[in-house]
C-alpha cells in the first residue's frame, strides 16, 4: 500500500477545519491542522506535507504570506480557500504561485477533485520541470500536439492563429488549473503589453468559435469570472 | 439625528459665481433701463429682487447679506443721485439698507430650512428602508435556522429510534436549509459590494463569458434543470462589474428552478437591440401572483409583510430586489411578466459598451 498524502489545513475556524479533515481522512488522506500562521510556518518545513489548504484570512498573518515564503524554496501545492466576494485575493494569490483555488461554500467531494488534481498536477510537473513542452495534450475530442504545433478537434486540425495557438498551449500545460489574465497577457504579448485584457478576450472569442461547438456553453475552455480561464482536465 | 449645515457662512466657488453674476446682470439691467430715461424708481425694487433671488439660490446667510450691502453701495453709488459717488444723507436710506438685509436674512433662513427638512426627509426614507430590510431578512433568517437546529437535534437525540431514511431526510433538510441561508447571505454581501468605499468594480467583459460562467455554476449545482441558452454569435463586450450581473442571473435562474411550478423549459436568452444588451431568463411555469407582481423588485413583498403568512414559504424577495439594485446601479432596467403565451419572463437590459477599435 502506497503512503497516504499528507494534507496540511491552514484554518482558524474550528468548524470548517474539521469537516475538512473529516472528508479528508475518511478517503485515506493522512491530515495535519494548524490554526495559524506561525504554526503552519513550522508545520510546512517539519512535517513535509504533500499539498496545503490555506485559508488567506488567519488571525495572525495575511495567508498571502505563507504562499510567498512556501514559493521561495518549494513547488508544494497550494489549494487556496476563498470567499466568493474576494476575487481580487484569488487573483492575488495565483499570481503569487497558488496553484488553485475553492471557494467558499462548498462540498466535500469539490474538495477532494480539487486536491486530487493539485496533487496530480505537481507529480507531473515535478518529473519533468520547465522541459519544451512535448507530445499531445487531450481531453474529450480535443488534442494539443506540442510537437506539432497543432490543435484538433475530433480530429480535424483547428486552424489556430500564432498567438492563439500560444493561448492554448498555455492552458493546456497547466491544463485544469486557473490561469489568471495578467499570467497570459504577459506570457504572450510580453511584460510590457499595455491596453488591458482586451486583446486577449478577443483572441479567446476566436478561439472559442474554433474549437468550442456552443460558445456560451464551452466544453474545453472555462472562464473563471474576474480571475481567468481554466482548460478541462481529464477527469 | 441631522447634522445641520456646516456652516451658515460657508463659502464656495459655484455660490459667489451666481452671486456676482446675478448682481452683476440686476447692475447692467438697472444701467440700460436708466440710459433710456425711465428713471430710477424701479432700481430699489430690481436689486431687492436680486437679493432675493441671491439668498435662495446660494447656500447659508453669507451670500444673502453680501448681495444686499453690495446692492446698498451700489444703489446709493451708481443709481440714485449724485451719480456716482456716494451720498449717506439720502433720506429713506436706512430703511433700504434694512429692508435689503431684512429679505435677505429671511430668505436665506427659508432655504436652508428646506434644505435640511429635504435631507431629513431623505435620511429618514433611508432609515426606513435598513429597517425594512433589517426586519426582513431576519424573519427570513429564523425559519431556516429554526429548521436546521430542529433537524440536527432530532438526529442527535434520537440516534437509535431513526431509521436510515428518516436521518438522510432530516440531513437533507439541513443542507437546503443551509443552501438557502448561503444564498441569502450572497445577495446580501452583494448589496455590502454596491454601497460603500469599494463601488462596483466595472470592466470590459465578453458577453459569452458572462453568460458561459454563471451557467457553468447554474449547472453544477442543478444538473436537472432544463436549461437552454442562446447568445449572439458575434462576441459582444460590455462593461460590467461581471461577479454582480452573475449574480443576477443566477438568483432569476434559481427563481425559476425553486419558484417555477411545473415548468418544462428555462430559457436563458442575451440579445443586441440599439445600444442594449437584453438578457432574458423566461420559463414556462405557472404565472406569478398578480397581486405580487408589481411590486416584485421591490423588496417589501416578503418577509415581514402579509406575505410570509399566505404560506408562499420565503420567497424571491431579496434577491430580485437586489437584481433591481444592481441592475440600476448598471444603468439598465429590469422587468418581470407572466407572458400571454404562458410562462414568466425576466428581463433586464444593460448599456452597450462603443465596439472595440481593436480588431484581430
Amino acid at each position: 500500500m502506497p503512503p497516504k498524502d499528507r494534507i496540511l489545513i491552514v484554518e482558524d475556524e474550528n468548524s470548517i477545519s474539521h469537516f475538512m479533515s473529516m472528508a479528508l481522512t475518511s478517503n485515506d488522506y493522512d491530515v495535519i491542522v494548524a490554526r495559524t500562521g506561525a504554526e503552519a510556518n513550522g508545520m510546512i518545513t517539519s512535517q513535509c506535507p504533500d499539498l496545503i489548504l490555506l485559508d488567506l484570512g488567519l488571525p495572525d498573518m495575511d495567508g498571502l504570506s505563507i504562499i510567498k515564503t512556501v514559493r521561495e524554496w518549494s513547488q508544494l501545492p497550494i489549494v487556496v480557500v476563498s470567499a466568493r466576494m474576494y476575487e481580487r485575493d484569488k487573483v492575488t494569490a495565483l499570481d503569487m504561485g497558488a496553484d488553485d483555488y475553492i471557494t467558499k461554500p462548498f462540498g466535500p467531494s469539490e474538495l477532494l477533485a480539487r486536491i486530487r488534481a493539485a496533487i496530480r498536477r505537481a507529480r507531473i510537473n515535478g518529473a519533468r520541470p520547465d522541459v519544451v513542452l512535448m507530445g499531445k495534450y487531450q481531453v474529450a475530442d480535443l488534442v494539443i500536439d506540442y510537437d506539432k504545433h497543432q490543435v484538433s478537434v475530433s480530429g480535424v486540425n483547428v486552424r489556430l492563429t500564432q498567438n492563439e495557438y500560444k493561448i492554448v498551449s498555455l492552458l493546456g500545460r497547466y491544463a485544469g488549473k486557473v490561469i489568471t489574465y495578467d499570467y497570459i497577457l504577459k506570457e504572450i504579448w510580453g511584460p510590457g503589453s499595455k491596453g488591458g485584457n482586451q486583446i486577449l478576450r478577443v483572441n479567446m472569442a476566436n478561439i472559442r468559435r474554433k474549437i468550442e461547438k456552443k460558445p456560451a456553453e464551452p466544453e474545453y475552455i472555462f472562464t473563471e469570472a474576474g480571475v481567468g480561464y481554466r482548460l478541462r482536465e481529464e477527469e | 439625528m441631522i447634522r445641520s449645515l456646516k456652516n451658515p457662512f460657508r463659502l464656495s466657488v459655484a455660490d459667489s459665481v451666481i452671486a456676482v453674476a446675478l448682481i452683476a446682470l440686476s447692475a447692467l439691467l438697472c444701467g440700460v433701463l436708466s440710459f433710456f430715461g425711465s428713471g430710477d424708481i424701479h432700481v430699489p425694487l430690481i436689486f431687492v429682487l436680486t437679493v432675493l433671488l441671491v439668498s435662495r439660490l446660494t447656500e447659508g446667510y453669507f451670500y444673502g447679506i453680501f448681495a444686499s450691502i453690495a446692492a446698498v453701495f451700489g444703489v446709493n453709488y451708481a443709481f440714485t443721485y449724485p451719480y456716482f459717488a456716494f451720498d449717506f444723507t439720502l433720506s429713506g436710506y436706512p430703511l433700504t439698507f434694512f429692508t435689503m438685509l431684512t429679505v435677505s436674512v429671511i430668505t436665506s433662513a427659508l432655504t436652508t430650512q428646506i434644505k435640511q427638512q429635504e435631507k431629513l426627509r431623505a435620511e429618514t426614507e433611508k432609515e426606513k428602508l435598513r429597517a425594512n430590510l433589517l426586519r426582513a431578512v431576519s424573519h427570513d433568517l429564523r425559519t431556516p435556522l429554526t429548521s436546521i437546529v430542529g433537524s440536527s437535534s432530532a438526529i442527535l437525540e434520537n440516534e437509535g429510534n431513526l431509521t436510515a431514511g428518516q436521518r438522510r431526510a432530516l440531513l437533507q433538510e439541513v443542507k437546503d436549509e443551509a443552501l438557502w441561508l448561503i444564498r441569502m447571505v450572497e445577495n446580501l454581501l452583494s448589496i455590502t459590494r454596491m454601497g460603500g468605499e469599494a463601488k462596483i468594480h466595472k470592466q470590459p467583459e465578453v458577453l459569452e463569458e458572462l453568460i458561459g460562467s454563471t451557467v457553468h455554476k447554474f449547472r453544477k449545482n442543478y444538473p436537472a434543470a432544463p436549461l437552454c441558452v442562446s447568445i449572439p454569435g458575434e462576441p459582444v463586450f460590455i462593461t460590467v462589474d461581471i461577479i454582480l450581473i452573475e449574480q443576477v442571473l443566477m438568483n432569476l435562474l434559481e427563481n425559476a428552478v425553486i419558484h417555477g411550478k411545473n415548468l418544462t423549459r428555462i430559457e436563458l436568452s442575451a440579445n443586441v437591440k440599439v445600444r442594449n444588451v437584453i438578457f432574458t431568463v423566461e420559463n414556462d411555469g405557472s404565472p406569478i401572483d398578480l397581486l405580487i407582481l408589481p411590486r416584485l423588485f421591490a423588496g417589501d413583498s416578503f418577509g415581514a409583510g402579509k406575505m410570509a403568512e399566505t404560506g408562499s414559504r420565503r420567497n424571491m424577495g431579496i434577491g430580485l430586489s437586489v437584481c433591481a439594485s444592481i441592475v440600476k446601479a448598471h444603468g439598465g432596467d429590469i422587468a418581470a411578466e407572466n407572458m400571454a403565451s404562458g410562462g414568466v419572463s425576466f428581463r433586464f437590459s444593460l448599456p452597450l459598451e462603443e465596439m472595440m477599435p481593436y480588431a484581430s
